[in-house]
C-alpha cells in the first residue's frame, strides 16, 4: 500500500520568516506612529504654552497703560453728582494702538451714565492689532471698562468692573496660514473701581439720628447688605438740592422715601489694610516719645483714661487703641496727614506681645479732636486718617472681628477718614439732649453704625491723593476662556463671549 | 503488510535544509536587531519630546517665580538681573545660536542688549517689530540707576531633584536657565506728559532653557534653548509717589 504523495514543503521557514519580517515592521510602523504623534503632540503643547505666555504680556500691557493715568488728579471722591469738582466716572481715550491719548473725563451726562471709551481703538470701536512678544508668539487684547450708573435720573455715581481680554497666539512662524496658529484666551477680572463714599459697610449699615428720629446724609452711603435709616433721612449735599444716593445689596427700611436708592446687581468689597512688618511704630521717633506714658512700645499699644495727647503729623502703628478719657488731638495739617494703622493681632508686630487676640481695636471713647474740622466743606477730614487692619483671617475675611469706635464729644466736630473694611465699626456724634455735633469725613467698615444727625462726606479728598501705595488697576481674577474660532482674533463685537 | 516508505512524490522535508535554517535565522535576527534599534530610537525621540516638554515647564516655572518676586521682596525693583550676563559663544550671529547669551549685545557694560528676535532659532527673521534696531536694554543692577534686582542671569535646574541652584550638578542631567530683564518696547505707550516715570514700570522676562547631559549620559533632545518671554508691570505704579499724603492703601503699607 503506497501513501497519496503529500505536498512538497521545502522552504516553508522562508514563509514564516517573512510572517514575522511583516509582523515586526507593521509593530514598527505602529510604534513609530505613536511617537510621531507624541512629538506632534508636545510641539503643540509648547506652541499652547507659549500662547498662555503671550495673552499674560498683553493683560500686563494693558495694566500698565491704565496704571499711567495720573490718579492723583482725579477726583475718586463720590459725592453727590453736579458739583463742580466731581468726576463720576473717567475712562482712558486710546488710539488704535492702544495708545492713552488722554482722559474722557465727564460728569453725569443727561444720559445718567459715562462713556464707555473713546478713540479709534477703543473697545467695541474695533479689534485691535496684533503686540508680538518674539519666537513667533503674539497678542491682542481689548480693555473693558465695565461702567455701570449707580443712580437714577441722571444722578449718583457710576462704578466700574474693568476687565481685560486678552487672546495670546503663535503662529508657528506662518502669519499667512491663521488656521494653524495655537492660541489661548484670557480673561482678567479688576478689582471694581468705585469711587469712596460718605459711608460704606462691606455688611450692613445702619444710620440713627437724634432720639432715633431724624439724619442727613451729605453724601452717598452704600451697604452689600441692609440699609436702616430713621423715620426721617435725607441724603443730599452741600450744593443744595441734589441728593445723593444710597445703593444697597440687601434690603432697606426708612420711614420716609429715600430718593436715589439703588439696588446694587453687586457687592463691592474693599481691600483689607495690608502693613508691612517693617513698618516702624512712629515716622518719627520723636514723635512716639511725645505720646508721653500713654504709649506702650513694649506691647505697642496706645491707652489714655486722663490728660491730654497731641499726635503731630506723621505715621503710628499700635497693636490697639483704647481712649476712655482725656483728649487726643491730631495735629493735622493740609500736607501732612496724622495716619494712625491699628494692626492685626496676628501680625508679627503684635503676636508675641501677650495681648492675644485682645487687641486690634480702635476706640475712641471721647473721640479725636482734628485741628483741620473748621475746614470748609469739611475739607480737612483727610488729615486725620485711622485704619484698622482686622483679624487677618482668610475665610471669611468680612468677620468684624475686630472693634472700631469713636464716640465724639458735643462741640467737638468728629473729622477723620477710618478705613476699616472687616471691623464692626461704630461712630457716634457728640450730642446734647437736642443737638448734635458733626461728623466730617468718610467711614468704610465692615457692619456699620452711624449715630448722627448731620454727617458731611470729605469734599476734598482729591487734595490728597489716593491709592499710593497700589495701582487702582489691578487683576482681582483670571478666567481662560475657550479658543475663539478664527484663533486669530478676539470674538466681536463681545471679547469676552464665551469666558 | 509492507513499510511505507518514502516514494517519488511523498513528503519531500528537506526544505528544512541547513542553508535554509541559517537564512531563516538570518532574517529572523535582522528583523530583531532592527526592531530593537527602532524601539531604541522611538525611546530616545519619545523621551527627548518629554525633555522639551520638562524645559518648557522648567521655562514656565522661572516666569511664574519672576511674576511672585515682587510680592515677595514688595518691590518691582527686583524684576532685574543681579548680574550680567556672560558673553555669547559665537562671534557672530548663528542662524540657530545654540548659547543664548548670543543674543547679548554689548555683555558686561552700562550699555548691553537684548536682541528680540521673532524666532530665536532662525536669526535671519530679525526682531520683532518696534523694538529698537540695536536690541531692548537690559536691566542690571548697578546700571543706569538699577537696583535691587533679584534674578541671576543663569542658574541651573537638576532634572533629577527638580531643584534650582546657582552651579551645575556635578552628577545629574542638568538644564541650564537663562533669564534675562529688559526695558520693554514696542507695546503700548502712555502719553509721556501724564507719566515720564512710568516708562519703567513695563519690563520684558525672556526665559532661555537649555538641556545639559551630565557626564557619561548621552546628550539627546533638541540642542538648541527653548525661549518662552512675558512681560511684568509694576503693581504699584511709578506716578504715585510714595510721599503722597492721601488714603493709603494697598499691599504691604510701609
Amino acid at each position: 500500500m503506497t501513501r497519496r504523495p503529500l505536498r512538497d514543503e521545502a522552504g516553508y521557514s522562508i514563509v514564516i520568516v517573512l510572517a514575522l519580517l511583516v509582523i515586526g515592521v507593521g509593530l514598527g510602523a505602529a510604534a513609530l506612529a505613536g511617537v510621531l504623534a507624541s512629538r506632534s503632540h508636545a510641539n503643540r503643547d509648547s506652541r499652547s504654552r507659549r500662547a498662555l505666555q503671550a495673552a499674560d504680556a498683553g493683560i500686563q500691557s494693558v495694566l500698565w497703560t491704565q496704571n499711567q493715568l495720573n490718579l492723583p488728579s482725579l477726583d475718586w471722591n463720590a459725592g453727590p453728582a453736579g458739583l463742580s469738582q466731581r468726576l463720576d466716572c473717567v475712562v482712558p481715550a486710546f488710539d488704535m494702538q492702544l495708545k492713552v491719548t488722554g482722559l474722557a473725563t465727564a460728569s453725569v451726562n443727561s444720559a445718567g451714565v459715562c462713556p464707555t471709551g473713546s478713540g479709534a481703538g477703543a473697545p467695541g470701536n474695533g479689534l485691535t492689532a496684533g503686540f508680538p512678544v518674539g519666537d513667533h508668539a503674539a497678542y491682542k487684547v481689548q480693555y473693558l471698562p465695565g461702567t455701570t450708573a449707580q443712580g437714577s435720573g441722571g444722578v449718583g455715581r457710576t462704578t466700574m468692573n474693568p476687565k481685560i481680554v486678552a487672546l495670546g497666539y503663535d503662529d508657528g512662524g506662518d502669519t499667512s496660514n491663521t488656521a494653524g496658529y495655537v492660541a489661548r484666551r484670557v480673561e482678567a477680572v479688576l478689582a471694581p473701581i468705585d469711587p469712596l463714599q460718605a459711608v460704606e459697610a462691606q455688611g450692613d449699615l445702619t444710620f440713627n439720628g437724634l432720639l432715633g428720629l431724624a439724619a442727613v446724609l451729605n453724601g452717598n452711603a452704600r451697604t452689600n447688605g441692609d440699609f436702616t435709616a430713621p423715620p426721617v433721612f435725607a441724603n443730599t449735599d452741600l450744593a443744595g438740592g441734589l441728593i445723593g444716593s444710597v445703593t444697597y445689596g440687601g434690603s432697606i427700611s426708612s420711614g420716609v422715601n429715600i430718593a436715589h436708592k439703588v439696588r446694587a446687581a453687586g457687592s463691592v468689597n474693599r481691600p483689607p489694610v495690608s502693613i508691612a512688618s517693617s513698618k516702624p511704630n512712629c515716622s518719627m521717633a520723636a514723635n512716639c516719645t511725645a505720646l508721653g506714658p500713654a504709649y506702650d512700645p513694649v506691647k505697642d499699644t496706645f491707652s489714655l483714661s486722663s490728660g491730654s495727647v497731641t499726635f503731630q503729623p506723621g505715621d503710628y502703628v499700635f497693636c490697639n487703641f483704647n481712649v476712655t478719657g482725656g483728649t487726643v488731638t491730631a495735629a493735622a495739617t493740609a500736607a501732612a496727614p496724622v495716619r494712625i494703622f491699628i494692626d492685626s493681632p496676628k501680625s508679627s508686630r503684635c503676636s508675641g506681645n501677650g495681648l492675644g487676640s485682645a487687641q486690634g481695636n480702635l476706640v475712641a471713647k471721647t473721640g479725636i479732636n482734628n485741628l483741620l474740622s473748621s475746614l470748609p466743606n469739611a475739607t480737612g477730614a483727610s488729615g486725620l486718617q485711622l485704619y484698622v487692619v482686622g483679624t487677618q483671617n482668610s475665610s471669611p475675611v468680612y468677620d468684624n472681628g475686630t472693634t472700631a469706635e469713636i464716640d465724639g464729644s458735643f462741640g467737638v466736630i468728629q473729622s477723620f477718614v477710618l478705613y476699616a473694611p472687616t471691623s464692626r465699626v461704630t461712630v457716634t456724634a457728640g450730642c446734647s439732649l437736642v443737638l448734635c455735633t458733626a461728623l466730617q469725613g468718610a467711614v468704610i467698615g465692615d457692619s456699620v453704625t452711624i449715630n448722627a444727625t448731620l454727617f458731611t462726606q470729605d469734599l476734598n479728598l482729591s487734595g490728597y491723593p489716593l491709592y499710593p501705595g497700589l495701582g487702582a488697576f489691578h487683576v482681582q481674577q483670571y478666567v481662560e476662556c475657550p479658543v475663539p474660532s478664527p484663533a486669530s482674533d478676539l470674538p466681536s463685537p463681545d471679547p469676552t463671549s464665551g469666558c | 503488510m509492507s513499510h511505507l516508505r518514502l516514494t517519488g512524490r511523498a513528503v519531500e522535508e528537506t526544505g528544512n535544509s541547513v542553508l535554509e535554517v541559517i537564512i531563516a535565522m538570518f532574517l529572523a535576527l535582522a528583523v530583531i536587531a532592527a526592531l530593537a534599534g527602532a524601539y531604541v530610537r522611538n525611546s530616545d525621540t519619545s523621551l527627548a519630546g518629554q525633555r522639551q516638554s520638562d524645559l518648557l515647564s522648567i521655562a514656565e516655572r522661572q516666569i511664574e517665580s519672576v511674576r511672585q518676586i515682587v510680592t515677595q521682596n514688595g518691590t518691582f525693583n527686583a524684576v532685574a538681573l543681579n548680574a550680567y550676563p556672560s558673553a555669547g559663544m559665537d562671534p557672530a550671529l548663528p542662524v540657530n545660536p545654540s548659547d543664548p547669551n548670543d543674543f547679548v549685545l554689548n555683555p558686561g557694560t552700562p550699555s548691553a542688549s537684548l536682541l528680540i528676535e521673532s524666532n530665536y532659532n532662525h536669526t535671519t527673521d530679525g526682531q520683532i517689530s518696534n523694538v529698537p534696531a540695536g536690541g531692548e536694554p537690559l536691566l542690571v543692577n548697578g546700571a543706569n540707576g538699577v537696583s535691587g534686582g533679584q534674578l541671576p542671569p543663569l542658574q541651573y535646574f537638576d532634572l533629577v531633584t527638580s531643584r534650582l541652584t546657582a552651579s551645575p550638578p556635578p552628577a545629574d542631567a542638568f538644564a541650564s536657565v537663562y533669564t534675562y530683564v529688559t526695558q520693554a518696547s514696542g507695546v503700548t505707550a502712555g502719553v509721556a506728559s501724564s507719566c515720564p516715570a512710568c516708562a519703567g514700570d513695563l519690563r520684558r522676562v525672556v526665559v532661555a532653557v537649555k538641556l545639559q547631559s551630565s557626564p557619561g549620559h548621552a546628550a539627546f533632545g533638541a540642542n538648541a534653548p527653548l525661549y518662552t518671554s512675558t512681560l511684568v508691570s509694576n503693581p504699584i505704579p511709578s506716578n504715585q509717589a510714595s510721599g503722597a499724603v492721601g488714603l493709603r492703601l494697598g499691599l504691604n503699607i510701609k
